[in-house]
């Protein structure tokens, strides 16, 4: 409740102001706020209580009670890179390839692929006969044994004649020798000796036939022979 | 002009066949090794596909046509010759196409050879892709390791690009798990 000098001032300033003079406020006026009964005395307890409320310092020195177990740490590096590392692979794009050539392994490869290749071309008739290698071998084997008959065949032919002129080239004399080495006797060779008598040439004497050689009474006989046959 | 371009004039006249695939032999002899020998891994066998493959090349180059790129249609024919051994061999052997028994096996029997050499994670990767089907395995190998683009590849195995792009990804993916230890 206001005081009562308060409302006289009050009066007077506002019949001042109405008025139109100035207005001079009074010395010795007090305010009109009166604080409840009892509250200074106990506004310091309160004020007190309220700042510790809200600061409270932690007192230094003080250890939690946890413990990590032994060993812990020394596993934790590792298994936290781990599963870090299998969560986050990626495939980097420049991994190389492990896989090498044999040293000279490519520059010596050209010329076992030419000679399957290019260089084969010079070889294709034989390829072709190649190709057919049953049918090639029946054939030679064919001519091969059709080869060996008639070579077998000519040379028999040849061999005999070859005898005969053989024979026929002799000298009587070497003739007689042989025969006298192989103890052989002139008289079993019956041809010369019937067919070819004196008695044949009805021509020639015995005493003229003294006068021939032997080369040409071997002539004599053969032309006579050939010429009966 | 590019050699590329050389044989293509070359190939104009028949004439000039033997040329032409003197030229082909010397430029693409190494890639087309390392293309085989990706997919069949042996040395040996790679000799043998390779050898097949350019004695069909030598056959075929009138059958070329010089409107698609020559080496797309070299590896067409080195990627078909690999996988008909593989194939005529795993039949013999009775295993199914998609299983790699016996090249898993040579790439760890080669790994002690001078003709595999290579660090963990590329030998990691050759079993990781040696475990996928093989069409996978064949489009993985066209793209990561020889850099082809998907048009590419799909002159070389007749499959669409979307076909391709799926197999590609799928095959990426598996290969991620299979190293991720999954």
């Amino acid at each position: 409740m206001p005081s009562e000098d308060y409302f006289k001032s009050l009066e007077e300033k506002i019949l001042a102001k109405t008025a139109g003079k100035e207005y001079h406020l009074p010395l010795g006026l007090v305010h009109p706020f009166i604080a409840p009964d009892g509250y200074f005395e106990t506004l310091e307890a309160r004020v007190l209580t309220q700042a510790s409320k809200q600061s409270f310092q932690l007192i230094g020195g003080i250890k939690h009670p946890f413990k990590a177990p032994k060993g812990y740490f020394i596993r934790l590096d590792a298994e936290v890179l781990s599963k870090t590392t299998i969560l986050n692979f990626v495939l980097e794009e420049n991994i190389l390839h492990p896989f090498l050539a044999p040293k000279g392994y490519l520059e010596a490869i050209d010329k076992g692929i030419y000679a399957k290749t290019i260089n084969q071309k010079s070889t294709s008739a034989l390829q072709i006969v190649w190709r057919n290698y049953g049918q090639f071998i029946r054939i030679a084997a064919t001519l091969l044994v059709v080869g060996l008959f008639g070579l077998g065949i000519y040379s028999n032919f040849y061999n005999s004649a070859s005898e005969e002129l053989s024979l026929a080239e002799l000298r009587t004399d070497a003739i007689y020798t042989y025969l006298d080495e192989q103890n052989l006797k002139l008289d079993d060779f019956e041809v010369i000796s019937d067919e070819f008598s004196v008695d044949s040439f009805s021509d020639i004497n015995e005493t003229e036939m003294d006068i021939y050689t032997d080369e040409e009474l071997l002539e004599l006989v053969n032309f006579q022979y050939s010429n009966d046959i | 002009m590019k050699t590329e371009d050389i044989i293509k004039q070359l190939l104009l006249n028949k004439s000039s066949n033997d040329e032409a695939f003197k030229l082909i032999l010397k430029e693409y002899k190494e890639r087309l090794y390392y293309l085989i020998r990706k997919i069949v891994i042996d040395h040996d066998d790679t000799d043998d596909v390779l050898q097949e493959a350019f004695i069909k090349i030598w056959k075929n180059l009138d059958k070329f046509r010089g409107d698609a790129n020559l080496y797309t249609w070299l590896y067409r024919i080195g990627t078909n010759e690999a996988l008909t051994f593989l194939r005529r061999r795993k039949d013999a052997q009775n295993i199914s196409i998609d299983d790699n028994p016996e090249l898993m096996n040579m790439l760890d029997s080669g790994s002690s050879t001078s003709h595999i050499s290579g660090d963990n994670i590329q030998m990691e990767l050759q079993r990781a892709v040696l475990k996928l089907p093989e069409k996978q395995r064949m489009v993985f190998n066209l793209k990561y390791f020889e850099h082809l683009t998907y048009e590419e590849i799909s002159q070389i195995t007749d499959t669409s690009i979307g076909g391709l792009k799926a197999n590609y990804h799928s095959a990426k993916k598996k290969i991620e798990d299979i190293l991720g230890g999954h």
